[in-house]
């Protein structure tokens, strides 16, 4: 069973009369990816903060391998790296010489290291080129190179791909994928561009209003993204009558633009639509669907 | 601790601001003697540490020094503070009492060692050029200066405070600049209206009062009639500087600290 290295119980974070946390509770275990998903202001980047110590909590526990004081918690984070917001960077310095800034505040002593990272993000050829001058995403390449100087085991990134090219965002996706694979970093990304994080993480957690939606793993969320079907009738209101006293089906979503989508039962329509047209019911629409993570999402920050 | 002062070095020695403010520092004395020079019509003024003691010159030019002081507390203490490079300090694990001491130790390296040094520059090497002249001991005026590191010091301290809490290296210059102006007008106010004798109320007063030269007599020597400045240092002067300036020192950096460790970053 994999290692637990954040154990988060019951954190709350509270800005004057706002909670921006709200009881939250979860772990992350080692060599997960873990995708933080939520509306802007739902609390993912207060999560992170709290974790890289730029936010204390107002209650609740956090835990990093093993430390809940603020001496190993600190020594924790020596083993991570965050990009929090804004990629770390000094304006007027050029790529190399923001690295070189990052190697002597870490204390790293290999200055080979810097040309590795450069290469890995492909910043290599900026020469004397100033990071004023970058694009929004050679600065978040940086800011990734510098995420990655100190060869943590634990990256807690906050919308890395922010601001890439398509192409930019296929490369960083399978760096994090190679990173994971090979050396076994654990990761927790926050993302809107939930089709990608579709394809790299290994677990999810939901946020919003400052409370956990929902904690699942990616054969979780696959099951919970699940075919349906779309049910449209001239009177749904009482096709959703019948089809739960009669098929006992609980699970019906009336959508808004009054369809209805059932997740049980999927095996019976036959006799579904049959039931339906013998109450009555004449069925404008029966057709079979699936619930994407996007769809899922916006069904879960609308809970 | 070591690590983030390489670090803060590194930085500092590549911002362009500093060097100008240093470089403003070394030129502005020969800038005024040149301007003395050009008044008296004689070009440029050959000035002996003495005379420039003793003509106030050194008191006019630590205005300017307290400016430069402003400057590179701000920059070495918030530089990082703007573009959030600070916080990065802190999620590398580094905790904020560490991140906090290298900061105050570089502002006080860069913006009061540094600075002490430029302002007591040119009397050494107007020393070397002119020799060190007559108006003035030249045991007492060292004295004077090495007493003046002092307030220096909490000037330092208190604008590093500034910058730290502003959390902004612009805003904690220009807070620095105002509450300097203030403390010009206040002070003027209080000492015209009052008559009060204002020396260790402040850091700039305090330094004032012991880089500029009071009680002159004229006396005759070789020939010519030579001012004489009164820069005996009293053990009232030595203790009453080193303590309010220490204790005022101390009372900044806890005030800074205290934010600096319990606030939330942005």
């Amino acid at each position: 069973m994999s290692e637990t290295i954040v154990d988060v119980k019951n954190l709350t974070k509270q800005y004057g009369q706002q909670m921006a946390l709200d009881g939250v509770s979860f772990q992350i275990k080692k060599g997960s990816i873990v995708g933080l998903i939520g509306p802007n202001g739902a609390g993912k980047t207060t999560i992170m903060k709290i974790m890289g110590g730029l936010a204390f909590p107002t209650g609740g526990e956090l835990e990093m391998y093993g430390a809940t004081d603020e001496k190993g918690l600190n020594h924790a984070r020596t083993r991570m790296s965050f990009m929090i917001e804004t990629p770390y960077e000094k304006e007027k310095m050029t790529a190399r010489e923001n690295l070189e800034k990052q190697r002597l505040q870490k204390g790293i002593p290999d200055k080979n290291r810097i040309d590795e990272v450069l290469k890995i993000v492909n910043l290599q050829n900026t020469g004397k080129k100033i990071v004023k001058n970058f694009s929004l995403g050679m600065r978040q390449r940086l800011g990734l190179a510098n995420a990655l100087m100190g060869k943590p085991e634990f990256m807690v990134l906050d919308e890395p791909i922010n601001g890439l090219d398509p192409e930019g965002i296929v490369e960083i996706r399978e760096l994090f994928r190679k990173l994971n694979r090979e050396e076994n970093i654990t990761m927790v990304i926050s993302s809107h561009i939930l089709s990608e994080l579709s394809l790299l993480c290994t677990d999810y957690i939901f946020i919003n209003h400052g409370k956990i939606k929902g904690v699942f793993t990616a054969d979780e969320l696959k099951q919970a993204c699940s075919e349906f079907y779309r049910i449209n009738t001239d009177n749904n209101e009482k096709a959703s009558a019948i089809l739960l006293q009669h098929f006992g089906i609980e699970r019906i979503e009336t959508m808004e633009d009054g369809s209805l989508r059932i997740y049980d039962g999927l095996e019976k329509m036959h006799e579904i639509s049959k039931a339906l047209y013998e109450n009555g019911i004449i069925p404008v629409e029966l057709s079979k669907n699936e619930v994407n993570l996007e769809d899922y999402y916006m069904k879960m920050v609308r809970e | 601790m070591i690590n983030i002062l390489k670090s803060l070095n590194f930085g500092a020695r590549r911002e362009k601001v500093i060097w100008i403010t240093l470089g403003s520092m070394l030129a502005i004395p020969f800038f005024a003697m040149y301007l003395m020079g050009m008044m008296n019509g004689d070009g440029l003024q050959k000035m002996t540490p003495s005379f420039y003691f003793a003509s106030q010159m050194m008191g006019v030019i630590f205005i300017f020094t307290c400016f430069g002081i402003i400057v590179l507390a701000g920059l070495l203490v918030a530089g990082d503070g703007g573009d959030k490079v600070i916080n990065y300090e802190i999620m590398a694990g580094h905790s904020r009492t560490k991140i906090f001491a290298a900061r105050m130790l570089a502002g006080f390296l860069w913006g009061s060692v540094l600075t002490f040094l430029l302002m007591i520059l040119p009397l050494g090497y107007f020393t070397l050029l002119y020799g060190w002249g007559l108006e003035t001991n030249p045991k007492e005026v060292l004295l004077r200066c090495l007493l003046a590191f002092f307030p220096i010091l909490r000037f330092c301290a208190f604008n590093m405070m500034l910058a730290s809490m502003m959390r902004s290296a612009g805003k904690g210059i220009a807070l620095g600049y105002v509450s300097v102006m203030i403390t010009a007008l206040v002070n003027s106010i209080l000492e015209d209206m009052f008559r009060l004798d204002l020396i260790y109320h402040t850091s700039m007063t305090n330094a004032a009062f012991l880089i500029t030269s009071q009680n002159a007599r004229n006396v005759v020597m070789n020939g010519k009639t030579v001012a004489l400045y009164d820069t005996a240092v009293t053990a009232d002067m030595v203790y009453v500087t080193i303590g309010v300036s220490l204790a005022f020192t101390a009372a900044y950096l806890i005030i800074a600290y205290v934010h600096f460790k319990k606030k939330d970053r942005d």
